[in-house]
């Protein structure tokens, strides 16, 4: 008989994660956009995780634990765990110096304060709206004819920020629009866009408070950009973790799987 | 199958505007909507009266925003909504105590789209534990009572006024025993249904809610003891009417032992007793009553109170629930948050509405803090 396998599968507002853990390493991630079901999304992520390790069926995964938005709706789960735990123990687990982990999700970002056992200390998570998100990114780069990968490079080629007030993403839209209409440099308005959503998670995260190592988790940490303006408003350096920003939270879920299985 | 003493209050909780209609066709009585509950609603029952709290409407806000700006608490911004769409035709009467600005206002706007109902403010003191403002307090019930007695054409006798104080410190006690009794057995009722016992409270006629009252308090006094629920919180807030979310807590596995809320033992805490001057009675309970945030004093500490709330009920966190845009729990909340960090308490804050709204982000951050607190146990 092998070693026993676990899975962590987040299903969040914009993607579907899974990851697959045996022997303390990744055997698989996977990331997909999500399905209009979360059960459908877990489904197709888990499947194409099965196949990445080379394995026949989600029974072979000895625990699994579901988080994200989607986390109660995942059948194949075991138990769900909030996303907010599971970040922090996916970012910990990743480089235990963490001690402050920041969340940019699609839909919500969380500032978690992390112990030095990996555990979350206190976290605080944004308002409802999706300004400072994923969703905020996606909404802008339709106006500006960019991918987010553009957004990240254009804002990087900025000499001088454009200033984008609005805190709300819909409010937001319409001043990047007379931005255009007034011609300003698309990567001028990048950069605005970037340093507006780091001016919104400063004020988050100084609710927690600030330890080194701070890191930057979920899909928007890819934004290089971002990173960028968010170490100048925090006036911090920002370590990422080894790998795929994005999965951390999936990371988290089977790391704890794992942890809970030892448990029983 | 008969309804159960906790379903009654649950049903009355909900639709609390239903029992007042059913109430009046009962009885024939009159019913009087209030504010806030620094309001003497002593009065108006002394009256025969039923006086009821007016506690938002659980719809989308249509017609409020053509009268005041949206940036305003969802209990008056809806509740004034609820009015213009009426929704409130069973009210003969309506009374606002100057408790906070959007009361106050929400009292003016009321005036000029409801000029035939009667209406009135009772301005109540701000800073409540010097001596003048008990006096000022008395004088100012008064006029009300003048008022108010103008209006029914029929005089209130002192006695009737005390004994209706009494029937209000009757109620008091037994909802003081309902905690008392919760926080030595948190697993025999549920946080939602003590809230909706209080919530009813504020909506029956006392007499009824006490013997009602009575019968679920012998059900819990030989309750057997339960301690299957791993995380003991405490709630402080303001107006917190959403079963929703008090259902989360079950779910969850988190017992609530105690709250600082508006809509829990901040309404009953504390009687004065029955003996000279009624209204100045109501008078000195309004002044040494757990004040409102919106209430300056300089005698009582709410972050001591808290800190001592926790270690009394042996509470493992704090769950703020603080209703959007309500200015005097805002402006609290820093120094109280910062007390609990210091004191090594946890706490999350939950911001409200009043009207419908997604319960997921609620979920989420409610879901991560007992996480929290269950592993900092663990340890």
């Amino acid at each position: 008989m092998s070693e026993p396998l676990f899975g962590g599968c987040d299903i969040g507002s914009t993607t579907g994660k899974a990851v697959l853990v045996r022997d303390n390493s990744v055997i698989a991630s996977v990331i997909v956009p999500c399905l209009p079901r979360p059960e459908k999304t877990a489904e197709l992520v888990i499947n194409e995780a099965i196949s990445q390790a080379g394995l026949s069926s989600v029974k072979d995964v000895t625990y699994l634990v579901g988080t994200g938005y989607g986390r109660v709706r995942i059948p194949f789960a075991n138990e769900d765990i909030s996303e907010i735990t599971c970040h922090a123990r996916g970012a910990s687990w990743l480089r235990s110096s963490v001690r402050t982990a920041i969340d940019i999700g699609g839909q919500d970002c969380k500032v978690m304060g992390i112990s030095d056992t990996g555990r979350v200390r206190e976290f605080v998570m944004n308002d409802k709206c999706a300004a400072g998100t994923g969703r905020f990114f996606e909404a802008m780069c339709r106006v500006l004819h960019v991918s987010l990968e553009d957004i990240s490079s254009l804002s990087l080629e900025s000499k001088a920020p454009a200033t984008i007030t609005s805190q709300c993403s819909v409010f937001a839209e319409s001043e990047v629009i007379t931005l255009l209409n007034e011609g300003v440099d698309v990567a001028d308005i990048a950069a605005g866009i970037n340093f507006a959503i780091a001016a919104r998670l400063v004020s988050l995260a100084r609710k927690v408070g600030l330890v080194q190592d701070v890191t930057v988790t979920g899909g928007c940490a890819k934004n290089v950009g971002l990173i960028k303006c968010l170490e100048e408003k925090l006036k911090a350096a920002i370590t990422l973790v080894p790998g795929d920003p994005q999965i951390v939270g999936a990371l988290g879920a089977a790391i704890l799987a794992r942890e809970a299985f030892a448990r029983a | 199958m008969s309804e159960s003493v906790l379903e009654q209050f649950s049903r009355i909780a909900a639709k609390p505007y239903d029992y007042a209609r059913e109430w009046k066709k009962r009885t024939g009585g009159r019913v009087f909507g209030y504010f806030c509950t620094y309001f003497p609603e002593e009065l108006l029952h002394a009256a025969g009266l039923l006086p009821m709290r007016i506690l938002g409407y659980k719809e989308n806000v249509s017609l409020a925003d053509s009268h005041a700006q949206p940036f305003i608490c969802s209990l008056v911004r809806t509740s004034l909504d609820a009015a213009l769409k009426d929704k409130f035709d069973f009210l003969d009467g309506v009374v606002f105590p100057h408790s906070c600005d959007s009361i106050q206002n929400l009292a003016d706007i009321w005036r000029h789209n409801f000029p035939r109902q009667f209406s009135e403010v009772v301005v109540l003191p701000v800073w409540v534990d010097i001596p003048e403002a008990e006096d000022y307090l008395t004088e100012e019930i008064s006029r009300f009572r003048q008022k108010f007695e103008k209006h029914l054409g029929a005089s209130i006798s002192d006695a009737d006024i005390a004994k209706s104080v009494g029937i209000y410190n009757e109620n008091r006690r037994a909802l003081t025993e309902l905690y008392s009794l919760r926080r030595e057995n948190p697993g025999s009722i549920t946080g939602k249904a003590v809230l909706d016992v209080v919530r009813a409270s504020m909506s029956m006629r006392k007499e009824e809610h006490t013997a009602l009252l009575g019968k679920l308090l012998g059900e819990l006094r030989v309750a057997p003891k339960t301690n299957g629920a791993t995380v003991r919180v405490v709630l402080y807030g303001n107006a917190c009417d959403h079963p929703d979310l008090m259902n989360l807590f079950d779910e969850m596995d988190a017992v609530i032992v105690d709250d600082d809320l508006c809509t829990g033992s901040r309404y009953f805490l504390h009687t004065e007793a029955v003996n000279g001057d009624p209204i100045r009675k109501i008078a000195q309970r309004y002044m040494k009553r757990v004040p409102c945030p919106s209430k300056h004093t300089t005698s009582f500490d709410r972050r001591r109170y808290l800190v001592d709330m926790v270690k009394e009920s042996k509470a493992d966190g704090v769950v703020m629930l603080i209703l959007k845009f309500c200015d005097p729990h805002a402006f609290d909340y820093p120094d109280l948050a910062k007390r609990l960090t210091e004191s090594n308490i946890p706490h999350l804050l939950l911001e409200t509405e009043m009207q419908p709204s997604s319960l997921e982000q609620i979920r989420t951050r409610l879901q991560a803090f007992v996480e929290m607190l269950k592993e900092k146990k663990n340890v």
